[in-house]
């Protein structure tokens, strides 16, 4: 290939690249470097990524009193992309993923009084932290995390799932000391405002620790409910949004097989992939962004 | 059905005069404009590309028309075929065409089949393929580099 590209034509390119190709080209000229590292192209990149590739599954596995945090590819054989190592390790606290949004993690670090946050992105290995927090120790505080397109900055929300602009929660009331689930609480990133979805009736009454939301992709979001028979986790119903706002599709899954759901034909079909040495949870879905790149952080270098 | 026996004009840069059926030059989201705005109705000059160019893009287009009907799947594999007999150098100036003629199917396809074959190459393999001259000084390159000293790391 030779002479003058125009630059429209480059990016029509660029932007149909895996971001470790895109890192490595940064130095191939000044004016790639810049087209990588401009806001516009990670924004057309992202948006590229999140309509041809399949979105990673971001699962987290229970062993040893620790939690683990894996991608693998949403594929029949669902075969393990790469275990996500945190880019950074805080003494005495525990650490979890509260939310995955256009290739951004969001990790808590919590040690009982205090909690730390980051923002990260694993496809570039950069991360940013939040300031620190006082909460109180409440079991029920729960955390959202989300993008407002609206201020074009994330938001992490103190108090989830995020769709549309919104964060989602499973809402509870307590009344004569019973804490039981109501609906799905939503904030709105941009406005502000809390709303309410209901839920379907069979899921209503339920103590705090049986439900808990999932996200996949960008436009879904279904609750899970966990039936407690003996001391094992044996079967779990799967309420999910066909359309969003309306839950009218309730499916009973086998615990610890994998399965997937045709929301269309409303079939389940099994992978023949037991998941039974090991308690395993979906945590959401993730896709590789550039998102975090133009911004002027340190560059942690740590192994996927 | 006489608007798509109704023939467009082209003529490529090297003079070469190509008549096309109305239904396959409006792939071209600008010939389609043209006709729109009855500006289509004398030969279409198009000075930047070549007469084999354009033919190859006729073809291209006239097979989309023609697999209308056709299974998803059967218009990804012609596409596959159609692309897979594309060098590199001549993919450069399908997509400046199609660029220009806004084809966007083609657009996509060619632009898609470059990503494939550069994206495990090394940043000098790149400036060798696009005819690149680096601008880096040593100190920059080296600096840009070490950033994403990771990302050389060839393994995926």
């Amino acid at each position: 290939m030779s002479d003058y590209m125009p630059v429209g034509v480059i990016v029509e390119i660029l932007k149909r690249l895996p971001v470790k190709s895109l890192l490595r080209f940064r130095s191939v000229c000044k004016s790639w470097n810049s087209v990588i590292c401009d806001p516009c192209f990670i924004s057309t990149h992202l948006q590229a990524s999140l309509s041809n590739n399949t979105p990673f599954l971001l699962l987290s596995y229970w062993e040893n009193c620790k939690k683990d945090y894996f991608l693998h590819y949403d594929n029949d054989g669902f075969d393990e992309f790469k275990q996500l190592q945190f880019p950074v390790f805080v003494s005495d606290s525990f650490s979890f993923v509260l939310g995955s949004y256009n290739g951004l993690i969001c990790l808590r670090f919590w040690n009982g009084v205090v909690s730390k946050f980051i923002l990260w992105n694993p496809s570039i290995q950069k991360y940013i932290s939040l300031p620190r927090l006082r909460i109180s120790n409440d079991v029920h505080i729960n955390f959202g995390f989300g993008f407002d397109s609206r201020a074009n900055d994330y938001k992490l929300v103190i108090i989830g799932l995020e769709k549309d602009g919104a964060v989602h929660w499973i809402g509870y009331q307590k009344r004569n000391n019973v804490v039981f689930t109501t609906a799905i609480l939503g904030f709105y990133l941009s406005a502000e405002e809390f709303f309410e979805i209901s839920l379907s009736e069979s899921l209503f009454g339920l103590g705090p620790m049986v439900l808990s939301t999932i996200k996949y992709g960008e436009s879904s979001i279904a609750v899970l409910k966990r039936n407690r028979a003996n001391e094992l986790w044996d079967l779990a119903e799967l309420w999910v949004m066909k359309e969003y706002g309306v839950g009218e599709v309730l499916v009973q899954l086998d615990y610890g097989k994998l399965a997937s759901l045709d929301l269309n034909f409303q079939q389940i079909e099994l992978h023949g992939v037991e998941l039974t040495t090991k308690l395993i949870s979906l945590e959401g879905s993730y896709v590789e962004s550039l998102v975090l790149l133009d911004k002027t952080v340190d560059v942690h270098r740590v192994n996927l | 059905m006489a608007s798509t026996l109704k023939k467009i004009i082209l003529k490529s840069c090297d003079g070469k005069i190509l008549e096309v059926e109305e239904a396959v030059a409006v792939q071209s989201q600008m010939i389609k404009n043209m006709i729109e705005d009855d500006c289509a109705n004398e030969e279409i000059p198009l000075p930047d590309i070549t007469g084999e160019i354009l033919s190859m893009i006729i073809e291209y287009c006239k097979m989309h028309v023609d697999g209308e009907n056709n299974s998803n799947n059967e218009l990804i594999a012609r596409d596959a075929d159609f692309i897979t007999r594309v060098d590199l150098n001549t993919l450069y100036y399908l997509i400046v065409a199609a660029n220009f003629l806004n084809v966007k199917s083609l657009l996509d396809l060619t632009c898609q089949r470059v990503a494939d074959i550069i994206k495990g190459k090394s940043p000098e393999e790149i400036r060798l393929t696009f005819n690149i001259k680096n601008d880096f000084t040593p100190e920059e390159e080296e600096e840009i580099r070490k950033k994403n000293a990771w990302a050389f790391d060839y393994k995926d």
